[in-house]
């Protein structure tokens, strides 16, 4: 009696739950606030966990019933890390961005851009095509990985090969080592362009740093939402296959 | 500081040109509404410089991060003079000499072409790779649907076994644990039990197996109605992958055991119980008490009671056969141990009748005459017993050997017979002496006079003074044949008949430990452990400081005096074979397990 008590509540809970997904497309209207309501969902969800686990007696095996269950988890999981990240990246966004958006660094890192090419105009042939080409060959955000890990791509060209210029290392390693060598007016020119290049750097650090907290502040929802639609359907299979076999 | 600030943006093939004044300390520049000079453009901060007026010199600072060019030179803070060209997010500004009353004029040349920002480039944000969520979400949706329901529920229609031998997902998948090892040869079959889709397993389904399982009570004038749970599965939980099918919960017992009287058992003399160590009455012995009328009849006893005595019409004081210095024996001396008579039977449950022939005779021989200490008479029967003296003595007569008769009284010890003791031949002598002079019928009277005499003697030795005395409780009949009766006997085969006591399982405890043998002094004694005993170890279902102990620990829910439940189903199977109806069909995989 316990246990169908306890099924009871745990498919009427993962109902309720799933109706989030519609309740909240209808921002204003409906019973009670979209705010509460995600609100209810997080605590309601979290007992499910308890719910379920009880209405299991701890008997798992390879089959539906523990397909549900595990479902259940990975969404519950999920939803939990979603919590977590919600209440993280968006200050440790802010706070790395300096209040700023990604599109006014985005606006910024063109203008050094732009500056770097006015400034080339006077420099030597060979830095001028290395700094061009590590401009060009910047590169942030990308796939799903790329995203998540914040990994650099950006390549460099120097000497007609391409080298891979991870965190502008490679450029600005070349430029301090052209610097040593240079004397006078270039020596002065150079400087200011590698000076341009470090805070190149530091803007792509940052853009890169808010991708990859980004990702990660949302990336839950991509497991949490299917799973949860498979979740429904291994629940429909659970609760039919226990009462066909009653 | 007074400003003209003069916006030109191109329109089309035209240009468009506005004006606006400022009369202030220091201008401020950002896309803000409340900016001096307002820039329009996402890439704008909202608040990017500062342009003050000190001692005659334009000064252009930029705020926190942001910078600007002068003449192409990127600057945070710097010296604007008349005729430079300063950049500010991509939008011009020049600096002109002063018209009319302002100290400078500031033509801002808007940029409105939008080139692709640097942003565009590039998949920043993760809506971008466009994974296709509702997509995934769906085929998980109808893929799980289709195995874990659709497709092994039609083996319903088409058939399970034929579902089960293809590739396809079957209902294995529902399997939601395995079953108990004495179920196991069912296999996959689930139709076995679970006959009829959507209708919880049938008693029916149990017992058409389990036919010979009891019912607790008598059903026939008390119902079928079990209170705590209608069904088999109430109390024997399958797919549990547990080592027990039985719920051994006492809940499920005291529903009604608590108080019978308020379940509609107020007949019932059983008392109370709610729990073994804290609410269960004090054991009853099983007591056999004999009435000429009724023969044997057991009596449940508490041990205070009267009448509560072993009343098996023994004698036997277990003190005197248990002394440490052992007793003596024809075999000498003897250190008896509980083993020695009572042995467990292979079960380990019950223990093994003590008999005379088994237990007693090699020490309690049944010898009657010293002078033929090899002879025994037969135990259990006084006219065998009797018979056997007869014919003893008639031999004896017919021999030749009549042997002396050796009076003994009770208090002496019977002389052993001593090889080459000398037989006293006279009145042997003079029998023969007789059988020669005299007639027949003479030696015959004579005969049977001797006879009667030496049987006499010696069954008077053996009922009231050396043997069966010794052991049993004897009875004068006036009878001249049979002038004696053993009482009958009778020991109790189980003190305790509504438990089921393991001595196998109390092996490494001593005898004593339950048993007071060695301080009994009569065979009345009952020897039985009270409640007490037992709750030295044994606690109540939830106790932490002794053994737990359930009802069905010590309880059967099934009951041997009870109907089988499976009596209903072979009276109605019966019924309706004779109606001609098709009774239901044999379960194979049962018949090939036996078969294995």
């Amino acid at each position: 009696m316990l246990g169908y008590t306890l099924g009871t509540l745990g498919a009427v809970l993962i109902l309720w739950l799933l109706y989030l997904g519609r309740r909240k497309r209808n921002f204003i209207h409906g019973w009670g606030t979209v705010r509460g309501w995600v609100s209810a969902h997080v605590y309601f969800g979290v007992s499910l966990l308890l719910v379920a686990t009880l209405h299991s007696g701890f008997q798992f095996g390879i089959n539906i019933h523990t397909l549900a269950y595990g479902l259940m988890c990975l969404v519950i999981f999920s939803g939990i890390f979603g919590v977590w990240a919600y209440r993280t990246f968006p200050e440790a966004r802010n706070d790395i961005k300096k209040s700023q958006s990604l599109d006014e660094i985005f606006s910024e890192l063109e203008e050094i851009d732009a500056n770097l090419e006015r400034m080339l105009g006077s420099v030597e042939e060979d830095i001028r095509s290395v700094v061009i080409s590590a401009i060009d060959r910047t590169v942030v955000g990308g796939n799903l990985i790329d995203q998540l890990t914040a990994r650099d791509n950006s390549r460099v060209i120097i000497d007609g090969h391409v080298h891979s210029n991870k965190d502008q290392t490679r450029l600005i390693n070349w430029l301090v080592k052209r610097l040593s060598g240079a004397g006078g007016q270039e020596s002065t020119y150079l400087t200011s362009v590698t000076q341009e290049c470090g805070a190149r750097r530091n803007l792509l650090r940052t853009i890169r740093t808010d991708i990859r907290m980004h990702g990660m502040q949302e990336v839950w929802l991509y497991f949490h939402v299917p799973l949860s639609f498979a979740l429904l359907a291994a629940l429909i299979a659970h609760i039919v296959s226990v009462f066909f076999y009653w | 500081m007074r400003l003209l600030i003069r916006y030109m943006e191109s329109r089309g093939a035209g240009k468009a040109t506005w004006e606006s004044r400022y009369e202030g300390d220091s201008a401020t520049i950002g896309r803000g509404t409340d900016q001096t000079i307002s820039l329009p453009g996402r890439r704008v901060p909202l608040e990017h410089s500062k342009l003050t007026l000190k001692a005659g010199q334009l000064r252009l600072a930029a705020m926190g991060d942001h910078r600007f060019s002068v003449n192409d030179a990127v600057s945070k803070n710097s010296v604007v003079a008349i005729g430079d060209e300063v950049i500010v997010a991509g939008h011009t500004l020049h600096f002109l000499p002063a018209e009319q009353d302002h100290d400078c004029v500031i033509e801002v040349e808007l940029e409105s072409g939008e080139v692709e920002s640097l942003r565009d480039r590039f998949k920043t944000r993760l809506w971008q790779l466009a994974v296709p969520e509702r997509s995934i979400s769906w085929i998980l949706f109808l893929a799980i649907l289709a195995i874990g329901v659709v497709i092994p529920a039609t083996g319903f229609f088409v058939g399970m076994s034929a579902l089960r031998e293809s590739p396809l997902p079957d209902d294995s998948l529902w399997l939601a644990g395995g079953l108990h090892q004495t179920h196991a040869f069912m296999g996959d079959e689930c139709s076995y039990c679970h006959t009829v889709p959507f209708v919880p397993a049938k008693d029916e389904d149990c017992l058409y197996c389990h036919l010979s399982v009891n019912h607790h009570f008598d059903t026939t004038t008390l119902g079928r109605d079990y209170k705590a749970g209608d069904r088999c599965a109430d109390c024997h939980h399958e797919h549990t992958d547990s080592e027990s099918l039985v719920l051994r919960d006492q809940g499920l017992c005291t529903t009604c055991h608590a108080d019978l009287g308020a379940m509609g058992f107020g007949f019932s003399d059983l008392e109370p119980v709610t729990d073994f160590y804290d609410d269960h009455p004090p054991f009853k012995y099983s007591v056999l008490a004999w009435s000429d009328d009724e023969g044997w009849e057991s009596k449940r006893l508490h041990p205070w009671d009267a009448e509560a005595a072993d009343r098996s019409n023994l004698r036997f004081p277990h003190d005197v056969h248990m002394v440490a210095q052992g007793i003596e024996s024809p075999q000498g001396t003897r250190v008896m141990a509980c083993k020695n008579c009572h042995e467990t039977e292979v079960s380990g449950v019950t223990m093994r009748p003590v008999t005379m022939e088994r237990h007693c005779a090699d020490c309690h021989q049944l010898t009657f005459d010293a002078s033929a200490p090899d002879r025994v008479v037969p135990h259990g029967s006084v006219s065998d017993l009797m018979r056997t003296l007869r014919e003893y003595y008639a031999w004896q007569f017919l021999d030749g050997q009549a042997a002396p008769v050796i009076e003994t009284t009770p208090d002496q010890i019977r002389p052993a017979r001593r090889p080459g003791d000398a037989r006293r031949k006279e009145s042997i002598e003079a029998l023969l002496a007789r059988r020669v002079g005299g007639a027949d019928a003479a030696i015959s009277r004579a005969g049977r006079e001797f006879i009667e005499d030496r049987v006499a003697i010696a069954a008077t030795n053996l009922f009231e003074r050396q043997t069966c005395v010794v052991c049993h409780s004897i009875a004068l009949t006036g009878d001249v044949d049979l002038p004696w009766q053993v009482l009958p006997v009778a020991l109790v085969d189980d003190w305790f008949p509504l438990t089921k006591f393991s001595h196998e399982r109390h092996k490494n405890m001593r005898c004593e430990g339950c048993h007071e043998a060695s301080s009994s002094t009569a065979a009345t004694d009952i020897l039985m452990p009270d409640i007490g005993t037992c709750r030295a170890c044994h606690g109540g279902e939830r106790t932490r400081a002794l053994l737990q102990s359930d009802c069905t620990t010590c309880h059967n829910f099934h009951l041997d005096n009870q109907a089988a439940m499976g009596e209903l189903i072979l009276i109605e199977e019966l019924e309706a074979e004779r109606r001609g109806v098709e009774g239901r069909p044999p379960k194979p995989v049962a018949e090939e397990s036996r078969s294995q």
